[in-house]
């Protein structure tokens, strides 16, 4: 019976290998990687200048957003990056951040002057471009200076939903003269990042429009509801373009501004079409349905931008970092020379390797608790923090009264240590890594780590049960405002303190540094500071991750922009070589 | 109309395939003996078996003699195919060839739980449907509908996006496949057992008081052998692909777990640049589908004839 | 024939209903919808918690609930959303861009099954037929996913080498659409391209198989027979007399795939990025949005019975043996 089944030859199994090997050969072709040719390829020079070019005539562009708009007010507390990159186009903010990482420029459409005239108390004067209108005719005054000072200030309007109240909670008063072209502001104390204060600016005559009627309850239901536009979107502006339509998580689209009082614009259409898969927005850009793209880096991206042609690319070192933190209410993180011999025994540069340096090979450990590298106060100040160091963890841990025992930590009370639950957001491939590393290097020291994603970040961060953390990789982008931005993180009342840490001394410093307005003083402060920070081992700043900016070489001053602005600053002189 | 109202994942398996030809010469097999030479004779059949096996072998034996591991980071990063690494590395420095004998290990425990448990708790429901008839047959078919009204990845989709995110989340997400995919199953065996039920074995069974337990067990069953056997082998195929595609959604498996769903998903950018990572995985998936298509191809066609000529 | 549309909606209706029952409590249990809300950063007020419970009608008892939202459809109000928008208008919008795909790619792959099909029985045995049948339990193998991607990798070699975009690998039509009906039905011709062909050669495998048999069974009947002995052309019988006898059940066939192909479109969307349906639902699904899951399991449920009626009509009015009963 058997005689026939011998007889038969597998030629399935043949015919399945050729496809194996032909898919092979066939898929490697691909990279054929030329980074020759004038037309493609990556563009390096100074971040301000890169691919500056006069443009002419009226192209039309399309730039991809990564996730969908759920609210147009770029002060909202909710609202992403994707609200400010758009906003860029419609509405004027007075300082704008980037493209390098200590730049922070003042808007000279919008404003005459920025400056501040006296210290004590600090006071600061903006004079307004006399040509400065809202897209209705009406000019940009002091009355939208006020109403933005006043949804942002937690003591005139507890309800309101904005993202910070820095500066906007020492300022006293908001006054305009010279009809309304002259704005002056005082603070109760002073307030080293004033800059970073109305950028940007929301137009009174839509808040009235959307229920602003001088009470608190105005002011909630035009901030919190008018300018979130659920239903509807923006269709207002000062600035170069203005909206003419949006479709819910497809895409918006702009058209410029008639009443547009800066220099002429050259692009006849803007969309922003939102692709959430990062994928497709390379398949996109490769087949010329979009024209710039700015996703969040992955490793295998780089290799397929390069083998594009006409398409050129930039990836900048910037504001956006990723970091490691642990969550202080768990008792048994509450020793810092444990927490100390956790991030010693991570090796960084390890990390680096396995993801970020395969996109751009400048990516490095980060040496410095709250500066960069290019921000002129970085300095070396972590210690061993993220060394690899292993052996010193060890000698830290048995100096605390811990013991390694049959691969197992013991606490020096001689329970074993409990497993850690590490999080990391869901689909974020490169924070995965990060966590497996961490996870692999801390069990030398006998410390068993269990990496879970989280799609749900929010309940994360509150310690949502089921949701809760031990240890979490965390993005951030930070702005220049060093002392502003992280005093949110790492003051117990900042707002952002999810670990509950709570240092006086830490405190004290950053309290004072953002009274200081020398920068340099400051800076010295915060550096105080971040030695201290790096003891405690509450947080390890890993890398500044890469920003990636790809778009058709025919656009002209199109250039990355690694900070919160993006690279859609100046949106209004882009256009067609 | 009664079969063709069995779904059409059955009209391909019901209707009478066509017969092979020519091998009668010499005495006449034992049923069994039958059954395995014409499973035999089907080339594609009996090549899809072997490519079975050894893939099972692959997934079960390979994954734990392999010196790599789909977790632990290797120092080759990025690497296309080569001796040290067959199937190459991703960027992190994972081995492809350990992630994928990982993941065929998931997707094969996943679909043969699927395979196994539907077509038990099908095969049971439907033939004690076909028997009991009247009320009970219409109640017992009319929950069986209710089951398929919506179409299963939806619902699927939307139970394990909160009863399959803790680990071991590949067994939930097999359950409630399972739980979804056994009506189809029922209902082809309902209408064997009708079909079965009106023969004289059965009557002369019953006449001697046989119970319907005794009868569903010991006489229809084993008849309709050939029709679940069949259905389970092509569940095998339907629902390794409704798993991965769960996975590709990002309803699946979950991190730090791997099938090959969840790798094509998280490969899928390196179709560019390291189209290794890609292709693999989905090779597998294609693989695992298609052998168990031609196993179930060879069954039906083994089966089929004994099913007209019927003996206890 | 009315007999027919009273059978087919007494059957299915009641059954539809009850499945909504047990599909609402199932999905009520399966996460709770306020999990967005409450987890943002910073925790928004009591008031505002409290506020979108009652939105969400948390409050009442889940019988309530439920009675509250059946109630609600035969308004048009399809109950409240966790995005807060209006489930109705974007399920009906989305509705319009799926039924493109789905009602595009079943035809193709209907005409596919039926030539292949019939090309395979009229010449069992041959090269053709084992070589057909082969690609068949390929595409029948074939993950839709991993499929769909191949097509957008071939879509871009394919551009590349004719030198334009002829193909398109995202969306449901370029934004702004052309003006003028040419331009506008183009471009949507365009952007319908790979995903019907993804969706209709993962589908069409099945059904060609049926057809085969289905065909090989009729050419095997006596009429047949007759028509040979007759000396009637071999392509006339095939077409004239086994084709439509053959035809008639497969209609019922492909509706009882329905849901499985509406499953095929929620991947293939995801794949090129449509919004339509497919991506309506992921997005409820990861929001725990109990009220658009539902909206879209009635709206798809409504469809695959509408078809099946449909389905039903046909059959009676083509076959008359039926039609009287």
């Amino acid at each position: 019976m058997m005689r026939h089944c011998a007889r038969v030859l597998p030629i399935t199994l043949i015919g399945a290998l050729s496809l194996i090997l032909a898919a092979c050969a066939g898929g490697s072709g691909s990279t054929s990687g030329a980074s020759g040719g004038s037309s493609s390829g990556q563009v390096t020079g100074n971040l301000d200048t890169v691919n500056s070019a006069n443009v002419t005539g009226m192209g039309t562009l399309t730039y991809v957003i990564e996730r969908n708009i759920v609210d147009w007010n770029p002060l909202g507390s909710d609202t992403l990056v994707e609200t400010q990159y758009i906003a860029n186009a419609f509405d004027p903010s007075t300082f704008t951040t980037g493209p390098g990482t200590a730049q922070v420029t003042m808007n000279s459409t919008l404003l005459r002057s920025a400056k501040v005239i006296s210290t004590n108390p600090q006071v600061v004067v903006y004079q307004i471009n006399p040509k400065a209108v809202w897209s209705n005719g009406s000019p940009i005054t002091a009355a939208d200076f006020i109403y933005t000072w006043k949804t942002s200030d937690p003591s005139i309007c507890p309800d309101c939903d904005y993202t910070t109240s820095a500066g906007y909670d020492q300022v006293t008063s908001v006054k305009g003269s010279d009809n309304g072209r002259t704005v002056t502001v005082t603070f109760s104390k002073p307030f080293a990042d004033w800059q970073g204060m109305f950028s940007p600016i929301l137009p009174a005559y839509i808040a009235k429009q959307n229920g602003d009627n001088g009470t608190t309850a105005g002011l909630t239901k035009s901030f919190n509801t008018g300018f979130r536009y659920t239903n509807s979107f923006p269709n207002w502006s000062g600035g170069p373009f203005i909206m003419t339509s949006w479709v819910n998580d497809q895409a918006a689209t702009l058209v410029p501004n008639p009443k547009w009082y800066g220099p002429a614009v050259h692009l006849k259409r803007l969309v922003f079409q939102v692709i959430t898969d990062p994928t497709d927005e390379i398949t996109a850009l490769q087949n010329g349905e979009v024209q710039v793209i700015n996703p969040q880096p992955q490793v295998d991206m780089l290799q397929s931008i390069e083998s594009m042609t006409g398409v050129h690319y930039q990836t900048e070192l910037g504001l956006q970092l990723e970091s490691l933190e642990f969550n202080l209410n768990n008792p048994a993180l509450d020793n810092a020379a444990l927490r100390r011999a956790m991030y010693t025994a991570v090796d960084v540069s390890q990390m680096v390797a396995r993801t970020e340096k395969q996109i751009d090979p400048s990516v490095a450990p980060l040496h410095n608790m709250l500066f960069v590298p290019g921000q002129p106060y970085y300095t070396d100040n972590i210690g061993s923090l993220g060394s690899g160091n292993v052996a010193a963890a060890k000698k830290m841990l048995t100096g605390a009264g811990y013991k390694i025992v049959g691969g197992k930590l013991i606490e020096p009370g001689g329970k074993p240590l409990p497993s850690l639950v590490m999080r990391y957001t869901e689909g974020n491939a490169v924070q995965e890594t990060e966590c497996e590393v961490f996870q692999q290097a801390v069990k030398a020291l006998g410390v068993t780590v269990q990496v879970e994603s989280t799609n749900n970040l929010g309940a994360t961060l509150t310690h949502q049960a089921g949701e809760d953390y031990d240890v979490i990789a965390l993005a951030w982008f930070a702005t220049p405002f060093t002392a502003a931005d992280f005093y949110q993180l790492y003051v117990p009342k900042g707002g952002l303190d999810f670990g509950n840490y709570n240092d006086p001394e830490v405190t004290k410093l950053f309290n004072q540094a953002l009274q200081t307005i020398n920068p340099t003083a400051s800076a010295a402060l915060l550096n105080r500071a971040g030695t201290l920070m790096a003891s405690d081992s509450y947080t390890m700043p890993l890398y500044q991750m890469p920003s990636l900016l790809a778009y058709s070489s025919k656009y002209g001053n199109v250039r990355d922009n690694p900070t919160y602005f993006g690279s859609t600053y100046n949106v209004g002189s882009w256009g067609l070589k | 109309m009664a079969e063709i109202e069995d779904g059409s994942l059955a009209a391909g398996i019901l209707l009478p395939a066509s017969l092979e030809d020519g091998d009668d010469a010499g005495p006449p097999l034992s049923r069994q003996r039958q059954i395995v030479r014409r499973f035999c004779a089907h080339r594609l059949a009996l090549a899809g078996l072997i490519v079975l096996i050894a893939l099972i072998l692959f997934a079960f034996i390979g994954e734990p003699l392999w010196h790599y591991k789909f977790n632990v980071f290797t120092s080759a990063l990025a690497q296309p195919p080569s001796l040290a690494h067959p199937f190459g590395t991703n960027p992190a420095g994972y081995d492809l060839l350990a992630e994928v004998l990982q993941g065929t290990q998931r997707s094969l425990e996943i679909s043969f739980f699927v395979a196994i448990a539907a077509g038990t708790v099908g095969s049971i429901w439907g033939a004690v449907a076909g028997l009991a008839g009247g009320i009970t047959d219409m109640i017992m078919m009319r929950i069986a509908d209710l089951v398929l009204i919506f179409p299963v990845l939806a619902i699927a989709a939307a139970l394990a996006n909160h009863f399959a995110r803790q680990a071991n989340s590949w067994f939930f997400l097999a359950v409630i496949l399972a739980g979804l995919t056994w009506p189809y199953v029922a209902r082809l065996v309902r209408g064997v057992v009708l079909a079965l039920r009106e023969r004289e074995f059965v009557t002369a069974a019953r006449s001697y008081g046989a119970s319907g337990r005794y009868l569903v067990f010991r006489h229809l069953l084993p008849n309709a052998i050939g029709t679940v056997l069949v259905s389970t082998t092509i569940i095998v195929a339907t629902s390794i692909l409704a798993a991965t595609a769960l996975s590709f959604l990002g309803f699946g498996v979950q991190p730090p777990d791997v099938d090959l769903g969840s790798l094509v998903s998280q490969n899928q950018g390196a179709i560019f640049a390291q189209p290794w990572l890609f292709y693999f995985p989905g090779i597998f998936i294609v693989l695992i589908a298609l052998s168990a298509n031609f196993i179930g191809d060879g069954l039906r066609d083994a089966f089929d004839t004994t099913q007209s000529g019927a003996r206890s | 024939m009315r007999r027919v549309i009273l059978r087919r909606l007494i059957y299915s209706v009641p059954v539809a209903l009850i499945a909504s029952i047990a599909t609402f409590a199932l999905m009520s249990f399966a996460g709770s919808p306020l999990s967005q809300l409450e987890s943002r950063e910073p925790p928004p007020s009591a008031a505002t918690i409290a506020a979108a419970k009652k939105y969400l009608r948390l409050n009442q008892p889940l019988a309530d609930q439920y009675w509250h939202w059946l109630t609600g459809i035969f308004t048009g109000n399809w109950g409240p959303s966790v995005e807060h928008f209006d489930i109705g208008e974007m399920l009906w919008q989305r509705l319009l861009v799926t039924m493109r795909l789905v009602i595009v790619a079943v035809l193709v792959a209907m005409i596919i099954a039926v030539v292949v099909g019939v090309i395979s029985a009229s010449r069992r045995y041959s090269a053709l037929d084992h070589g057909l049948s082969f690609v068949g339990f390929l595409m029948l193998s074939m993950p839709l996913f991993w499929f769909a991607i191949l097509l957008q990798q071939g879509a871009i070699r394919v551009n590349q080498a004719l030198g334009s975009r002829v193909l398109y690998t995202q969306g449901e039509q370029s934004i702004p659409l052309p003006s003028g009906f040419l331009g506008a039905t183009g471009d949507i011709v365009a952007h319908l391209l790979l995903p019907t062909l993804a969706l209709s050669l993962t589908t069409y495998a099945a059904w060609s198989r049926y057809v085969r048999s289905s065909t090989l069974e009729v050419l095997g009947a006596d009429y047949i027979r007759l028509a040979r002995a007759k000396g009637l052309p071999r392509r006339k019988i095939l077409v004239r007399h086994a084709l439509r006898t053959a035809l008639i059940p497969f209609i019922t066939v492909v509706g009882l795939d329905l849901g499985t192909i509406f499953s095929g479109a929620v991947v293939t969307e995801t794949v090129f990025q449509w919004r339509g349906m497919g991506d309506f639902l992921v997005t409820a699904i990861q929001d725990y949005d109990l009220y658009a899951v539902m909206a879209w399991l009635m709206a798809v449920a409504g469809i695959i019975i509408a078809f099946n009626l449909i389905a039903d009509l046909l059959y009676a009015v083509v076959d008359p043996r039926i039609r009287i009963g």
